[in-house]
């Protein structure tokens, strides 16, 4: 029951030439977006997902260079738009929310300030008009004193508070799309869940698409409708939140799973699972599956090509050749045991 | 020298020591090279200046005043440069005005580096009440005024080479201290100085064994940066007429004798000139280089 | 904040009165006043006459305190050779210096500024080699061979520009270039680095996800931030301007404080010289003290705490 869609993105690459090589950390992403769901995009730090979302915003540092096989928003072709119309959107049609809200705001401009330049980067408004609909915005996502909170600086507010702003500022355009980028990696764990529950009750309200980027599987549940899991620059396994949460059928997403600790089963002392290894450099064309070296079932026949990502039934999609059957369930303890 | 031996291969044995490693990585700066060569060959000017031209650079020949260089009309190989207002030859009054520059650049290097250094190296090891009082000695040099100073001080006592080279050396010592102060700082945190510390090494062992070796690339950048400040001094000076005082030669009075003969012989002014550009340059080049080799993330 | 404002003032105030000691010791040791001003061929009687009569027979502690408390109610004493009180000399003297500063000053931030800016915006391209090298050619050219060859070129050849003088604006311009090119190495290089920094902070990158309008990203986001430690930069480099202002002022017979200096200090008028050396480090301490308050203005991190 997908609702129309309002972003889809097909066979993004993104490419870093470094000294005498190129970084390939993004390889051919496909992800799209409906109106009123949300989508959790997971993964290591290194996976790529940060990239992927910058690079669907256009702020890719300069070295990196993107291309993109489609890119639509709202039906809108914009694979080829010009940096004016990518501006035009961006802040009004698709708004961002950072992972450090403590440097994501202009130290040197009170936040009244900051939100009232966006509104009239892309409205025709009266600075009085601005200043009503950031209180609103300020209102609605919750801060005590919203009229005192518009003429002070950032660096006055709590982490909390200004990731709060950062939500209200994303939300002053009405925008169909939000990508938030570990928007509470950076906070304390109280704080995040108020966040966190901000933002579904915020989605749920406006409908509007969200893309939720994050290494926190524990995050995900509760939160996303979808999840898209990346390694190595790739998509390595798409499907319903609860289908995947309970059931992974990726390895890699095996092993997230076993990081997390589960209430009430995990106990103190007991050792999470982890995956053993690091995310390699993603260099050169792929000639086996990406996830080889770190993964517990690899067998001879996984290095002979690229593994292609298969739809599996149920709108899910995973890139592993091997089976679920023919797994060994004892493989990832003795991985653990053997590092 | 067993190491220059593989000096080709790219990369670096770790066994050289941080400084070797610097000066390798000079060898391979374009900068470096150029400001090297530069230097090089105005040294050596200065050196063979008796070799380099027969001429004495105060003889003076009232005959054959202002005649012009080599390629002006009427220009001959006798007087390459031509002469000056008193037909001294000004081929030979360039070689030995290099000698002044460098003689004055060096010994004030040599002053300003001894003060600079030790007021920074106790300032930045015990910080504290040191500290405060040094900084507040900079303060005061830097709010008196160089170039008014040195004229103040050389004009009442009656200017002399070596009583320049003193005031000079005097009064450029303030970048030596903040810089040396901030990199020994820097050094006085790592490891093997509070090792040294605490196995009891005395201070002035700590001081002259760990933290000197240690600050000589900023040492070597600040130095450069003084050298070309206290030649630039001098000529200022000496163009004002209260430094090197006739019948001696430098540059800046030189240029500050050709400068009444700016509309009709400009190159008078445009050859001493070009002699300090051309130093200055080559000593700005190389301190960059040296920056930049030194200092892990230099740029710009 | 108050503290640390009443504090700099404090020290700002040390460092002048410690600096008009130096600057006073500096003057009567460095050789006998009384000697230089009689001139030379003075016999033994007419030093000593002179050393009676303008009180350099009395201990130095005196003399200083002498002095300075007269400078403190506005007296700084009487030029011997000019037969002025030397206050309504430098009165004459200053508003030259300070209007060829400021325009120095002008010139250089015009310059540096932009360049610094297009350097960091496009780092590695043409335009950032042709701002390093200029800056790297810049800090080799001696101000005063600079400064003759403008002379040479807008004045002699071309004929566009007086080369003597200061009756109106035309004659400044050379004067304030030559002054200013001075700081702009080290302006522009500042400005270059600043903003390559602040590009890459986050801040910026959210200004961009909000697709504001490229110069304000740039200029309201940017170097909003970079001009910080340049507006620091710029107040010293003006104290630096004044004082190296002498050899700039002579050359194109400005008459300024540094030509009064010059004059001075050949004439051994030491009550003229005294009195500009403190004023000149007044201004420097000032200056920096400006530099600090006007840092704490732009930031409001600093403001605040």
């Amino acid at each position: 029951m997908r609702g129309e869609p309002i972003l889809e993105v097909k066979g993004l690459q993104v490419e870093i030439p470094v000294e005498g090589a190129v970084l390939r950390p993004v390889r051919g992403v496909d992800l799209s977006v409906s109106r009123g769901e949300t989508v959790a995009v997971v993964g290591e730090s290194g996976c790529g997902k940060s990239l992927t979302a910058l690079a669907i915003m256009g702020l890719l540092p300069r070295a990196a260079r993107y291309t993109c096989e489609r890119i639509t928003l709202k039906g809108e072709a914009l694979t080829n738009a010009s940096p004016r119309r990518w501006r035009q959107l961006r802040g009004d049609r698709i708004a961002m929310i950072f992972q450090d809200p403590m440097t994501a705001l202009d130290p040197c401009y009170r936040i009244g300030d900051q939100m009232r330049e966006i509104l009239q980067q892309h409205r025709r408004i009266s600075s009085q008009a601005a200043r009503e609909r950031s209180l609103e915005l300020l209102r609605k996502v919750g801060i005590p004193s919203p009229e005192e909170r518009l003429s002070q600086f950032p660096h006055q507010l709590s982490g909390g508070l200004r990731q709060r702003v950062m939500i209200a500022m994303a939300l002053l355009c009405e925008p169909e799309l939000i990508i938030a980028d570990e928007p509470t990696t950076a906070l304390d764990v109280t704080i995040q869940a108020q966040i966190l529950r901000l933002l579904r009750e915020i989605q749920r309200d406006t409908g509007i698409g969200l893309i939720l980027i994050t290494h926190d599987l524990g995050v995900v549940a509760g939160m996303a409708d979808r999840i898209v899991v990346m390694y190595g620059g790739e998509v390595v396994e798409v499907g319903a939140c609860d289908d995947i949460l309970s059931r992974p059928l990726h390895p890699y997403t095996e092993g997230l799973m076993r990081s997390i600790p589960v209430p009430g089963q995990t106990k103190r002392g007991d050792l999470l699972g982890f995956i053993p290894g690091i995310v390699p450099r993603q260099v050169g064309e792929r000639t086996r599956c990406g996830f080889i070296d770190r993964c517990p079932y690899a067998v001879e026949s996984c290095a002979t090509g690229p593994v292609p990502l298969s739809a599996v039934g149920n709108g899910r999609e995973v890139r592993c050749a091997i089976p679920a059957e023919k797994r060994d369930p004892q493989a990832w303890n003795r991985l653990a045991e053997a590092s | 020298m067993t190491v220059a031996a593989n000096s080709a291969a790219p990369t670096i044995d770790r066994s050289m020591s941080p400084g070797r490693v610097a000066l390798r990585r000079a060898l391979r700066h374009g900068s470096f090279w150029v400001g090297g060569l530069i230097l090089l060959a105005i040294t050596i000017a200065a050196i063979l200046a008796p070799v380099l031209t027969h001429h004495d650079p105060t003889a003076q020949d009232l005959a054959r005043r202002f005649l012009p260089p080599i390629w002006a009309d009427k220009g001959s190989w006798e007087h390459i440069l031509g002469t000056d207002n008193l037909g001294r030859d000004y081929l030979a009054r360039l070689l030995y005005g290099a000698r002044i520059s460098l003689i004055i650049g060096l010994f004030t290097v040599l002053i300003s580096g001894v003060i600079g250094t030790a007021l920074g190296v106790a300032a930045g090891y015990w910080g504290g009440w040191v500290d405060l009082i040094i900084n507040f000695v900079v303060t005061i040099r830097l709010t008196l005024p160089v170039v008014l100073v040195a004229l103040v001080v050389v004009a009442l006592i009656g200017s002399s080479l070596s009583l320049m080279i003193v005031v000079i050396g005097l009064l450029l010592w303030d970048r030596f201290a903040i810089v040396v102060r901030s990199a020994t700082q820097q050094v006085a945190q790592r490891e093997f100085i509070i090792a040294a510390r605490t196995i009891g090494s005395s201070t002035s062992r700590i001081l002259l064994k760990e933290i000197l070796p240690n600050i000589t690339g900023p040492l070597i950048v600040v130095a450069s940066i003084e050298f070309a400040h206290a030649i630039l001094l001098e000529a200022a000076l000496s163009f004002l007429g209260l430094g090197v005082q006739p019948p001696e030669v430098s540059w800046g009075l030189m240029v500050s004798e050709a400068k009444t003969q700016l509309l009709f012989r400009p190159w008078m002014v445009a050859i001493p000139g070009a002699a300090l550009v051309a130093l200055i340059f080559a000593i700005n080049l190389i301190g960059d280089a040296i920056r930049d080799v030194t200092t892990p993330e230099g740029r710009a | 904040m108050t503290y640390f404002i009443l504090k700099r003032i404090c020290v700002t105030f040390l460092v002048i009165a410690v600096t008009s000691v130096v600057a006073f010791l500096l003057v009567h040791l460095s050789g006998d006043p009384a000697a230089a001003m009689a001139g030379e061929g003075a016999t033994e009687s007419d030093i000593a006459a002179v050393r009676q009569l303008y009180g350099f027979d009395r201990p130095l502690i005196v003399q200083y305190f002498d002095w300075i408390g007269r400078v403190l109610q506005g007296e700084f004493g009487r030029s011997y050779y000019l037969r002025m009180d030397v206050a309504d000399v430098l009165a004459d003297h200053m508003p030259v210096t300070a209007t060829l500063g400021v325009l120095a000053l002008s010139f250089a931030l015009l310059l540096s500024i932009p360049l610094g800016v297009l350097a960091a915006l496009y780092p590695n391209t043409l335009i950032d080699r042709i701002a390093l090298w200029l800056a790297v050619a810049g800090q080799a050219l001696p101000s005063f061979v600079f400064a003759l060859g403008l002379m040479y070129i807008f004045g002699v050849y071309f004929r566009l520009l007086p080369i003597s003088g200061g009756a109106t604006w035309a004659h400044f311009i050379m004067p304030a270039i030559a002054l200013g090119y001075y700081a702009t190495p080290a302006i522009m290089r500042l400005t270059r680095s600043g903003m390559m920094d602040v590009l890459q902070s986050d801040h910026v990158r959210t200004a961009r996800a909000y697709g504001l309008a490229p110069w304000r990203v740039v200029v309201r986001h940017g170097l909003r931030h970079a001009i910080i430690p340049v507006v620091s930069l710029a107040a010293v480099q003006l104290g630096f301007m004044l004082g190296g202002s002498i050899v700039i002022e002579t050359i194109f017979s400005l008459k300024g404080l540094g030509y009064l200096a010059w004059e001075s200090i050949q004439r051994a008028d030491i009550e003229v010289i005294q009195a500009i050396l403190l004023v000149i480090a007044t201004a420097y301490a000032f200056l920096t003290l400006l530099a600090d308050l006007l840092n704490a203005v732009l930031d409001p991190r600093i403001r605040m705490s």
